[in-house]
């Protein structure tokens, strides 16, 4: 019987060529998207840094008013931390302009309003009328917990690059990255603030 | 000579024996050591939770720290909690955590389980460690509103903490959980997580379509006997009743040829724990296990499962 040969064999092979293209482009895209879903989950999880860091700075007024009424004579320390307050809210970061310098910058600001909050709470410790108030116990509290949910986004938002940053660096998914222009985003490194040993001052 | 020896070999047959049982209760207390040193520092890793196996126990108590009577009452309230308000909480009662942190341990235990639905995060994490003197209230990211830091360390402060420092870790843990189930009742926004409602055109299709395949199945696996009129083995179970047989149940069986169309019946006696060799006859023995329908196994508690529900790092906690 003879064959019936319905397409020349030239066609065979561009449509074969073609074909591979396409499983390509296909291949491409699934990866495209799969960035995008992980760089979303990087802004998500630095914008609850931010929100975690935010609710930290709106305690503050209520915490030093309430301090202030029992240790009027800590007027140093008062405005360290509305200074330092006032620098740390002032600098936001976009998720789409996290260079490593914003993000030290920004991470320095929070680290020394935490450093002045710390001292005003040492402050605190020499009143014990304030110890013992409720409103206080309970801001602490607050604190402490904001404190807590700060570590806790942190720790969130660096797990969410790592994996984005997987991604970006490992082969094949790389060159789609390349191509499209991802780049790998920046962690938290630890406070320097929390790697010194506070310093104590008389 | 007789007479004076005897004494000192009844001496050293008691001394020998005395020996035996010093051994035997020294062995003995060498195996007790473990149950007398049950200093145990927990982890997220060896705590063993008991929720799993039934979700009824919401407490671990494995130093009985609690007593029977209040760990109950506890999962009384625990558990009408997660009926009413779809909190899901766990309370752990122990004598030593790691490090001594109860925060650090409560918060790698609830992201161990994910405690607390996923959808709503409303999972609920008390810790007491009493030889580390710590304790801790750990709130879900969705139960942050309803017990936000300033509540937890008011129930804390106001009524965990005084019953702490007089070692009484039952009115602790009860006032403390009647506080905060309290507070949770109120807020009417909480709900229990409903079962997702199935399109009921669905379900029924899904039913037909289940229906129709256990047919084909049972239709498939039925035995097919020769027929004796055509020899072609398409002689098949067409319907089975009961029927009284001279004052006795029989299950009269249909058979049909699906070849030639040759039909019979024929009655057997009900083979409820009946011998084997019963149905050696001609035609097939009956399908086991009897026409009723088999019960289901069950009895037993079933366990719990957690939902993967985030924590954020909400709550407050503290020492006495």
């Amino acid at each position: 019987m003879k064959s019936i040969s319905v397409l020349p064999k030239s066609m065979i092979v561009l449509l074969s060529f073609l074909a591979i293209i396409g499983l390509g482009l296909l291949w491409g895209v699934i990866v495209r998207n799969g960035l995008v879903q992980e760089d979303e989950n990087v802004s998500t999880a630095w914008a609850n840094v931010q929100t975690q860091y935010q609710r930290r700075a709106d305690l503050i007024p209520n915490l030093v008013n309430t301090v202030k009424g029992y240790a009027k004579h800590e007027e140093q320390t008062f405005k360290e931390v509305v200074e330092a307050r006032a620098k740390a809210t002032q600098i936001t970061v976009n998720p789409e302009n996290l260079t490593p310098e914003k993000l030290k910058e920004y991470q320095a600001a929070q680290g020394e309003l935490g450093s002045a909050l710390g001292k005003l709470i040492a402050v605190s410790e020499n009143y014990p009328q304030l110890k013992a108030n409720e409103n206080f116990m309970e801001l602490q509290a607050q604190l402490e917990g904001t404190e807590n949910r700060i570590n806790e986004s942190r720790k969130r938002y660096n797990e969410s690059v790592q994996s984005y940053n997987v991604k970006v660096r490992t082969f094949p998914s790389n060159l789609i990255a390349n191509i499209c222009g991802f780049q790998t985003k920046n962690k938290f490194e630890a406070d320097a603030a929390a790697q010194n040993a506070p310093k104590v001052e008389f | 000579m007789d007479y004076q020896k005897l004494p000192t070999t009844q001496g050293t047959f008691h001394f020998l024996r005395f020996y035996a049982t010093i051994k035997s209760r020294l062995l003995l207390l060498f195996l007790l050591i473990p149950f007398f040193c049950r200093a145990e520092v927990w982890t997220p890793e060896n705590l063993p939770m008991p929720y799993l196996q039934n979700a009824f126990h919401h407490v671990c108590n494995p130093d009985g720290v609690l007593s029977p009577a209040i760990e109950d009452s506890i999962n009384q309230k625990l558990v009408d909690l997660e009926q009413t308000r779809g909190v899901q909480a766990i309370v752990v009662a122990v004598e030593r955590v790691e490090d001594a942190n109860a925060y650090q341990f409560g918060m790698d235990l609830a992201r161990k389980y994910g405690i607390g639905s996923k959808k709503q995060n409303t999972g609920l994490v008390i810790v007491l460690a009493t030889k580390d003197r710590k304790y801790y209230i750990l709130t879900g990211e969705g139960l942050e509103g309803t017990l936000p830091d300033a509540i937890c360390s008011r129930v804390e402060n106001r009524i965990m903490k005084p019953f702490l420092k007089q070692g009484d870790w039952d009115n602790a843990m009860l006032k403390s959980v009647d506080a905060l189930v309290g507070y949770m009742n109120g807020d009417e926004s909480l709900e229990a997580e409903k079962e997702e409602e199935e399109d009921p055109l669905v379900v029924a299709f899904i039913a037909i379509f289940v229906g129709i395949i256990v047919f084909a199945f049972i239709a498939a696996v039925q035995p097919k006997r020769r027929c004796p009129k055509c020899g072609k083995r398409q002689l098949r179970k067409i319907q089975q009743t009961y029927v009284k047989v001279n004052g006795k149940w029989c299950i009269r069986t249909l058979w049909r040829c699906s070849v030639c169309g040759y039909s019979k019946y024929t009655h057997d006696e009900p083979n409820n724990g009946g011998g084997i060799g019963r149905n050696t006859s001609a035609y097939p023995p009956l399908f086991s296990g009897g026409l009723g329908g088999g019960s289901r196994g069950g009895g037993g508690f079933s366990g719990g499962s957690f939902g993967g529900g985030s924590f954020g790092g909400g709550g407050a906690g503290g020492s006495f």
